[in-house]
């Protein structure tokens, strides 16, 4: 690494080495009991709650001078927020970044998981805007605690369970709430309920921070990882009836995105480097 | 008065602590698997993983238990020198507990935490003499299952004391509850979480 690459006056990665010991301990009490919330301290990063503080806190926490690092926001990896969180972490580590999936070491994502499956030694950390997944039921952390503590999942099974008596089906898409080693009910963050097969028994291993309410969780690599479901009504993910109307991909998750002023709308991969590989493949075989 | 010799501590002080950070994620997040630590050099009878490990992870805020022979002035006076830990004499307040696999502590003492805030429990530092994934003169072969784990994975541990064996199989505490333990030896380290069911081959 060269040292002239990071910006002068900032310690490596910007949060001082206390902050970052305390995140660290965090993180490790978080892998021992997976899909369990761990509270942290320390300072604040110096962007706005929305722009994803809590998985930049893992990143500078985790983050050394031989990872690649590749940032994504939706799948994308050329959104403000995601250029923005990359040049954050060149500039004060002065690691190798990239756009390809399979070269990072190191993933930050904001709403997706990557479409090509992740590998052994990979680390992917989520930023979350909202840690607990019974929060909307329960506003107070006191009884939250004790439902997580007893296993008193019941409401989260009769919110579910409402979806399906009012819509025929459950409706909730985003942040679909999952059992993690079948012990804790965690909240994903808002990637789409079509990524929520790829945590389950993943060779990576997934780290969630959430920077307003300071909570840090994990799920270790080959951990069970199941979406809450009924028998009646098993769990299932989106499917479209288009393809990608730029790489052809009948398996991806799809944007829809309007395409002229008369409202003409396609669909495409949301996952950009998916989408840019499947072309780069299909102009090499043509 | 005697004076205590200090000890350099890491070479690079952000570089070394965050490699280690990254090996201790590593074998906690994969039971059993085994990394190497040598960022720190001996500190008298602890081991480089041990000394490494206690840089990287202790401060201020935590409270660390020392077992003999790691109760001396010499071991004592670097810790608090080099992340300026607070030493304990009560082993049920230590948030890390660091002994020999041969002085542990009664392991009913350590601070569990709560079903509320099980993150609370202690984490438990052991050195051993060796730690392997084969078999090796008088170690105890240890098959560990459970998250991180794909399918089993073997661990050989020598002179493993009974009362963790019986710790570790018989999983006294109900998880969420329970004691997270990092073995060291030498430099290399390893760990068995919570989580992990351990059987002995
Ligand atoms: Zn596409």
């Amino acid at each position: 690494m060269n040292p002239q690459t990071i910006r002068e006056g900032y310690n490596f990665a910007y949060l001082d080495e206390q902050t970052k010991r305390m995140i660290r301990r965090a993180l490790l009490k978080a892998v021992a009991i997976p899909g369990y919330q761990v509270p942290f301290g320390g300072r604040e990063m110096p962007m706005p709650y929305g722009w994803g503080t809590g998985g930049m806190q893992v990143t500078a926490a985790v983050i050394g001078e031989n990872d690649c690092l590749k940032v994504i926001d939706q799948g994308a990896d050329d959104t403000t927020n995601a250029v923005s969180i990359r040049a954050f972490f060149r500039d004060l580590t002065g690691v190798r970044t990239t756009e390809k999936t399979e070269e990072a070491t190191l993933i930050q994502t904001r709403h997706r998981i990557p479409e090509k499956p992740l590998q052994a030694g990979q680390v992917l950390v989520y930023q979350v805007p909202i840690p607990e997944p019974l929060r909307f039921i329960e506003p107070s952390e006191v009884e939250t605690r004790k439902m997580h503590a007893l296993e008193d999942y019941g409401v989260m099974h009769i919110k579910l369970y409402e979806d399906i008596a009012q819509f025929g089906h459950i409706a909730t898409a985003y942040a679909y709430p999952v059992l993690v080693n079948g012990r804790y009910v965690m909240d994903p963050s808002p990637i789409p309920k079509f990524d929520n097969p790829k945590m389950d028994n993943s060779p990576a291993l997934q780290l969630f921070g959430a920077g307003r309410e300071k909570r840090i969780y994990a799920i270790p690599p080959y951990t069970d990882v199941k979406s809450l479901d009924f028998e009646d009504h098993p769990f299932e993910v989106q499917r479209w009836e288009q393809c990608c109307a730029i790489c052809g991909s009948d398996e991806s998750f799809l944007d829809e995105v309007i395409m002229d002023d008369q409202g003409a709308h396609e669909f495409i991969c949301s996952d950009t480097d998916y989408c840019r590989e499947r072309m780069a493949n299909l102009e090499v075989t043509a | 008065m005697n004076s205590i010799a200090l000890q350099i501590g890491f070479q690079e002080p952000v570089t070394d602590a965050q490699q280690v950070f990254r090996s201790l994620l590593k074998v906690m997040s994969e039971p059993g698997v085994i990394e190497s630590l040598d960022q720190a050099t001996t500190l008298e009878t602890l081991c480089p993983a041990a000394f490494s490990t206690c840089l990287a992870l202790l401060d201020s805020t935590t409270r660390i238990w020392l077992a003999e022979p790691f109760n001396s002035d010499a071991v004592a006076k670097n810790l608090s020198f080099h992340t300026g830990c607070r030493l304990t004499q009560t082993v049920g307040e230590a948030d890390f507990v660091l002994c020999r696999a041969d002085q542990l502590p009664q392991l009913d003492q350590l601070k569990r935490g709560s079903a509320e805030y099980p993150d609370r429990g202690c984490t438990l530092l052991v050195q051993v003499d060796q730690i392997s994934d084969t078999a090796l003169p008088e170690s105890t072969v240890l098959r560990l299952q459970g998250p991180g784990i794909p399918g089993q994975r073997t661990l050989a541990i020598s002179s493993l004391p009974r009362e963790l064996i019986h710790y570790l199989t018989g999983r006294p505490d109900p998880f969420p509850l329970g004691l997270d333990i990092v073995l060291l030896a030498d430099n290399v380290v390893t760990a068995i979480p919570r989580t992990t069911r351990v059987e002995v081959n």
